[in-house]
């Protein structure tokens, strides 16, 4: 399936930012599941590049002229292939994806949830079922800062909640798991968003957990970035003098070049 | 004065076991026994006016009224005789050698793990792995410029390694200043004994920092992270001793990945960073996002090369507590040599037998945390209370993994001026251990004294002491 994304971050401040850099991590990388076409990411600022430790491509943007907007444009063309997740494609062993970190630090609850589950794939779906039923899905009831404890407790948050609760329960119970922040494709609408899912290492394997979608396999996803947490693959992560409030609006657009959707 | 003699059973650095004075001390000794004790008050008084004056003080974790206060001084110097230190300083150079290899190879290919010497799990589940790290290549595959090794002399008369300080190790101003501050009030001790010098130590430190860059004639700061840091002062005092910039994270910027000092006249590339500030607290777009302490975009220009930093980010996988057992088969690994310096025998609480064992011969052994520092989380089972040691058979029922128990080591004594006169309380030692073009070393390092009477807790924070620490250049004398 061939996809053509257009993503939009504006930030919009209340008084001009003076100086701000940013680590941008909006550039898809190929992989067996993900061959990309001509990506660009449109910056207002002087960018350089690295690659960071989990081998995420990171636009490192510094801005030094005051600004009351900030507009990041990230637009290409992406084939994906339909293969499954396979081997390990980490610069590390699986091991890394053991430790909790802040955001991820299972509390009573969570870890009473998680030894209720077998560490296996049928184990591990059931845990993903049982949170998407019992934490909806609440545009705005959590922030960026909330830990996985924390939305367990609430009932309620986004698709980084729903990640950070399901890898904090795998880890207790030992398996190793993963971030992906990236896009996923719903082919009923013609949309994509920006999204965040799991990745979990069971039987030498690499496998999906998204568990706002319930989905074991990743068909309509693009992959940007992995991580322990959202920390690790945020889209964007940044620091700035001045600019008092600040609010962010997000758009992703997305056409199949082909005709058909 | 008279010299209180040494507990049986413990190794004492003046007096051998026949309460015979050791022939590296005997001058020492003659000094101690001819000093009157108005002499020695007066020369007390003298020393705490002038480490008040010179602004040589500590700020203690965990005190309230976070008041500096002055770390106490021991007038009597401890010996350590040329043989002894030429063993330390082989088996110092070989483990600091054997521990860079570890890091480096665990942030690229862990052969180490490969070859199941050490899990998997062990080193990359550690919390202080730094996946940040993987695969970034450093000039000389340097990853610990500057290592703080602590050893205490057991009373088989070995030393034995008790810890590795491979992050941001303190106290080599302290090392320095009780020197100077010897020479100053006993010049004529030195004049009749050939104590191998120190003062080079800044020299040696300049030049390690200057060869962890690959550019000719590299700009190299440290980096503080202020004043309100237990070791603010030296940071300040080693920036001052090498003529170095001296800079907090605001007076460091990033741009096109390259790290900039603001300076009167422009801003000038920094190219090594002395930092002595967490690896967390470094870049808050990569670290702790609250840390006001760093420099946004460091890490982007460390990544890309355009920065060294010293120590390295990710050490913490290295030092840790349930690393240390592994630290005598990294030497056989990747040296193909036999440590020369002992490991204290580590029940490492993950294990179920370990575990087991600790649990039942709890009142003999020392509990550490795995991740713990500054001797706050530790149980001392033999002065333990029978409330701390159920405190600590519960703390590891539950956590095993976060414990490691270790026999009760005698530490050696050393006589020392206390209120009753001059008494052996306990010590160790830390020589600090730079990594450059090669290893080197100034001989000795910070001798800290416990001044409790009995008392194993040499640490500052736990009220510790410091004492002069000599080595002869030749044992003849």
């Amino acid at each position: 399936m061939r996809l053509h994304i257009r993503h939009e971050t504006r930030y919009s401040y209340e008084t001009p930012v003076s100086d701000s850099i940013q680590y941008i991590r909006l550039t898809p990388r190929n992989t067996p599941q993900q061959r990309i076409h001509d990506w660009h990411l449109q910056t207002p600022g002087e960018t350089s590049q690295m690659v960071d430790g989990f081998g995420n491509q990171v636009t490192v943007m510094t801005l030094d002229k005051a600004v009351n907007e900030i507009v990041l444009t990230a637009e290409g063309i992406v084939d994906l292939t339909g293969k499954p997740l396979t081997k390990d494609d980490s610069p590390f062993p699986p091991a890394v994806f053991l430790r909790q970190t802040p955001l991820t630090e299972a509390d009573e609850a969570l870890k009473e949830l998680a030894v209720q589950h077998p560490a296996n794939k049928r184990g591990l779906i059931r845990l993903m079922k049982h949170l998407r039923e019992h934490v909806e899905f609440m545009p705005g009831a959590t922030t960026v800062t909330h830990t996985a404890s924390e939305a367990f407790k609430l009932k309620a948050g986004v698709c980084q909640d729903h990640t950070h609760m399901f890898l904090a329960c795998c880890r207790h119970i030992g398996v190793p798991a993963r971030y992906v922040s990236g896009y996923i494709h719903s082919s009923n609408d013609a949309h994509v968003a920006t999204h965040a899912w799991a990745e979990a290492w069971i039987g030498q394997n690499w496998q999906t957990f998204d568990v706002v979608n319930t989905l074991n396999v990743a068909e309509s996803h693009i992959k940007l970035a992995v991580g322990l947490d959202y920390r690790d693959a945020a889209p964007v992560r940044g620091v700035r003098a001045g600019g008092g409030t600040e609010s962010m609006a997000t758009r992703a657009w997305v056409t199949n070049p082909a005709g058909g959707q | 004065m008279l010299i209180q003699t040494p507990a049986e059973g413990l190794y004492d650095e003046l007096f051998d076991q026949n309460n015979k004075v050791r022939p590296q001390c005997r001058m020492l000794e003659q000094w101690l026994v001819n000093s009157n004790e108005e002499l020695i008050a007066e020369k007390r008084r003298e020393a705490d006016v002038l480490f008040q004056r010179l602004g040589i003080t500590f700020n203690v974790y965990g005190e309230d009224q976070g008041a500096d206060r002055l770390i106490p001084f021991d007038l009597i110097p401890r010996v350590i005789s040329a043989s002894d230190w030429h063993t330390l300083q082989t088996g110092l150079r070989q483990r600091v050698q054997a521990l860079n290899r570890f890091l480096y190879d665990i942030y690229h290919d862990y052969d180490i793990v490969k070859a199941g010497v050490i899990s998997a799990e062990q080193v990359f589940a550690n919390p202080q792995y730094q996946p940040g790290m993987q695969n970034l290549k450093l000039p000389r595959n340097l990853y610990c410029h500057i290592a703080g090794i602590d050893l205490i002399r057991h009373s088989d008369g070995n030393f034995y390694v008790l810890e590795d300080n491979l992050r941001c190790p303190s106290g080599v101003s302290y090392m320095l200043e009780n020197r100077r501050m010897m020479m100053r009030l006993f010049p004529e001790l030195f004049a009749h004994s050939a104590v191998a010098p120190i003062d080079h130590y800044p020299n040696l430190l300049g030049e390690t920092l200057r060869a962890a860059s690959l550019k000719p004639d590299p700009t190299v700061v440290v980096l503080t992270p202020g004043r309100f840091n237990s070791a603010y002062f030296e940071h300040a005092f080693l920036a001052r001793q090498m003529g170095i910039e001296l800079v907090e994270g605001a007076d460091l910027f990033v741009a096109h990945n390259k790290v900039y000092m603001k300076t009167t006249t422009g801003p000038q590339q920094v190219d090594v960073i002395y930092r002595r500030i967490d690896d967390d607290f470094l870049d808050p777009l990569a670290g702790n996002p609250d840390s006001m302490l760093g420099v946004a975009g460091l890490y982007a220009a460390y990544r890309t090369g355009n920065v060294v930093l010293t120590n390295a980010v990710g050490n913490g996988v290295a030092d840790d507590k349930s690393i240390y057992p592994y630290v005598p088969d990294m030497i056989r690994f990747y040296l193909d040599e036999e440590p020369i310096l002992k490991n204290v025998p580590t029940w490492q609480c993950r294990k179920p037998k370990d575990l087991q064992y600790v649990l039942e011969h709890l009142p003999e052994l020392v509990v550490k945390e795995a991740q713990g520092a500054g001797g706050y989380g530790m149980l001392i089972g033999p002065t333990a209370s029978k409330k701390e040691l159920e405190l600590f058979r519960s703390l590891l029922k539950a956590r095993p993994q976060d414990y490691i128990a270790q026999p009760t080591l005698s530490l050696s004594t050393c006589p020392t001026f206390v209120e009753e006169g001059i008494a052996p309380r306990h010590l160790d030692l830390r020589p600090f251990v730079l990594s450059g073009k090669k290893v080197q070393m100034v001989p000795g390092g910070l001798t800290r004294v416990a001044l409790k009477a009995g008392s194993l807790v040499v640490n500052s924070s736990q009220g510790g002491g410091t004492k002069d620490t000599w080595v002869l250049e030749d044992d003849q004398c």
